[in-house]
């Protein structure tokens, strides 16, 4: 497994669209934080406060969905590019293969929100002496969201590995996921939201404290995603088992 | 070795294969010849578990593919549906490869430098010509030094000089005791290189056997006459097996063209040409024969 792992890496080492993606994940995420501030204080929120800091900082997940594109590159880019072949013949036991790009999302989309979290915090920090404060580093607030914010690329990182190796179509994959995160769990979260805060992407705004609904918190949350990425997981490698590559 | 067992494959209701019987023994060449379509590729992919039988077992020295406790080093494959990330290098592809079979690095220079293909190994694989993308297929087979061959298509996209390559490597390797099985809808690819062949059509072995017993016992004698159409009665009326080649050709099998002499002289027939083919021409006859029979039943 540990070989396993390791050209997963090696891979994801080897890709070129890996540096793009983190760069748009990092831009993405700067610009949401920048607008926040501009937003929070044009409307004279004290930038200070626990509400403030819940303002500016949960949108530090915003570039979150780049992470889900690589998760669905590290699995379904293999049908893409057809390297799968390679792949199952190096590991026939292919539950292996499922798992190990499982582990290897998971700890990309860790690297990735750290990177994120980092310059969301950087530019808060950075925007907030412009604006005459001082950011409050103290706040556990601020670091529950970070965390919260690395938290929740991690497990989209696995989720976008898990629904790649089930569906195996990369594009599919993620225009499915766009879709249901910015689509479809926004209509069903306004027309039930006790039902709505358990889907996916609720549970991250759970995760990054967003000050804007009743959402789950934190653990139960970081529990619901990891519950789907884990079964979507164990489907496909059931389905995976009798599929001819 | 290779042992496959009366293996069967449907596509949705397409009998893929039929339950195909063959064996490629260590220390010879053996070609899977067959036409587009005929289940070649399908078999191959039994083999290497990337396709499930309905029925019938595929193994490699005794033990199915799956089972294989480091495949890479027992089996070596090449098979149409590989590819390549484009971005990655092709030393790269094959890191990853030698990275995950926990081969040592080291070998994927050797590998590169086998297949000649350490000049282009530093840029990005999209960007290889098809007999480059072969050659990287060839050394991410042979980076386990495996016992077993196994090369679906592989002349594809390689030029003459590759060709010539290919054919001494694999000679190599089966004189060196190790098995190598190489599918081809190309007849000359295979019978230059071949020891033992294997045709295959319509999801069915229709021959199998070592490539001189095949040539001899298959002896075609052609016939051409002005007259065919009495030709074609006389041969069908002699229950021969054959086939119309061209307007005014038939090609004979299983009888000697002394009979076919006589049995035309007293039809009184007037011949244009009665001779036997070489061997070329034999086994691309027993091919055609064998391959198209179904089309014509």
């Amino acid at each position: 497994m540990i070989d396993l792992l390791a050209a997963e890496v090696l891979k994801l080492r080897t890709t070129r669209t890996i540096g793009l993606l983190l760069l748009a994940m990092v831009g993405i995420t700067g610009l949401a934080v920048t607008g926040a501030v501009v937003l929070a204080s044009n409307a004279n929120l004290d930038l200070q406060s626990e509400h403030g800091v819940r303002t500016v900082l949960h949108v530090s997940a915003s570039g979150a969905l780049f992470v889900l594109v690589l998760g669905a590159m590290i699995s379904a880019g293999e049908f893409r590019h057809r390297t799968a072949t390679d792949t199952f013949l190096t590991t026939p036991r292919r539950w292996r293969v499922v798992a190990a790009k499982l582990v290897t999302a998971a700890v990309a989309g860790t690297v990735f929100g750290a990177l994120a979290a980092g310059s969301a915090l950087a530019i808060a920090a950075h925007l907030y002496a412009l604006k005459g404060y001082t950011f409050p580093l103290s706040s556990s607030e601020a670091w529950q969201i970070l965390g919260g914010a690395i938290v929740y690329a991690s497990l989209l990182g696995a989720l976008g590995a898990a629904t790649g190796s089930l569906v195996r179509n990369q594009v599919g994959v993620i225009v499915g996921w766009l879709v249901w995160l910015l689509l479809a769990e926004n209509i069903v979260f306004g027309l039930a939201p006790d039902l709505g805060r358990w889907l996916p992407g609720a549970a991250g705004r759970g995760l990054v404290l967003d000050p804007n609904g009743n959402f789950l918190s934190q653990p139960v949350a970081a529990a619901v995603l990891t519950a789907y990425a884990i079964v979507i997981a164990a489907a496909a490698i059931v389905i995976e088992r009798r599929r001819d590559a | 070795m290779i042992e496959v067992t009366d293996i069967g494959k449907l596509y949705g209701e397409t009998a893929a294969l039929k339950g195909v019987t063959f064996s490629a023994p260590p220390g010879a060449v053996t070609g899977f010849l067959g036409p587009n379509g005929a289940g070649k590729t399908t078999a191959l992919r039994i083999l290497l578990g990337l396709a499930r039988p309905d029925r019938g077992t595929a193994l490699i020295d005794g033990t199915k593919y799956a089972d294989l406790k480091s495949p890479r080093r027992v089996v070596g494959a090449v098979i149409d549906s590989m590819g390549f990330e484009p971005g990655r290098t092709g030393r790269d592809h094959l890191r990853v490869v030698a990275r995950a079979a926990a081969i040592k690095q080291t070998r994927v220079d050797e590998v590169l430098d086998f297949v000649d293909l350490t000049d282009a190994a530093d840029r990005a694989a999209g960007g290889y010509s098809q007999g480059m993308r072969q050659r990287l297929a060839l050394a991410s087979a042979l980076l386990g030094d495996p016992q077993v061959l196994l090369l679906d298509e592989p002349a594809n996209g390689l030029d003459p000089a590759g060709m010539a390559w290919l054919r001494r490597l694999l000679t190599d390797w089966a004189a060196q005791g190790r098995t190598v099985l190489f599918s081809s809808h190309v007849l000359t690819e295979v019978e230059f290189v071949a020891d033992r062949i294997v045709i295959i059509d319509h999801g069915r072995v229709v021959r199998e056997g070592a490539a001189e017993q095949l040539y001899g016992s298959e002896r075609a004698v052609v016939v051409r006459a002005e007259d065919c159409e009495s030709l074609k009665r006389l041969a069908r009326d002699e229950g021969w097996t054959f086939r119309r080649d061209g307007a005014d050709r038939l090609v004979i099998h299983g009888v000697s063209s002394a009979v076919v002499g006589s049995a035309v002289a007293g039809a009184g027939i007037a011949l244009t040409e009665l001779s036997s083919e070489t061997s070329t021409r034999q086994l691309e006859d027993l091919f055609l024969d064998l391959t198209t029979a179904e089309d014509h039943a």
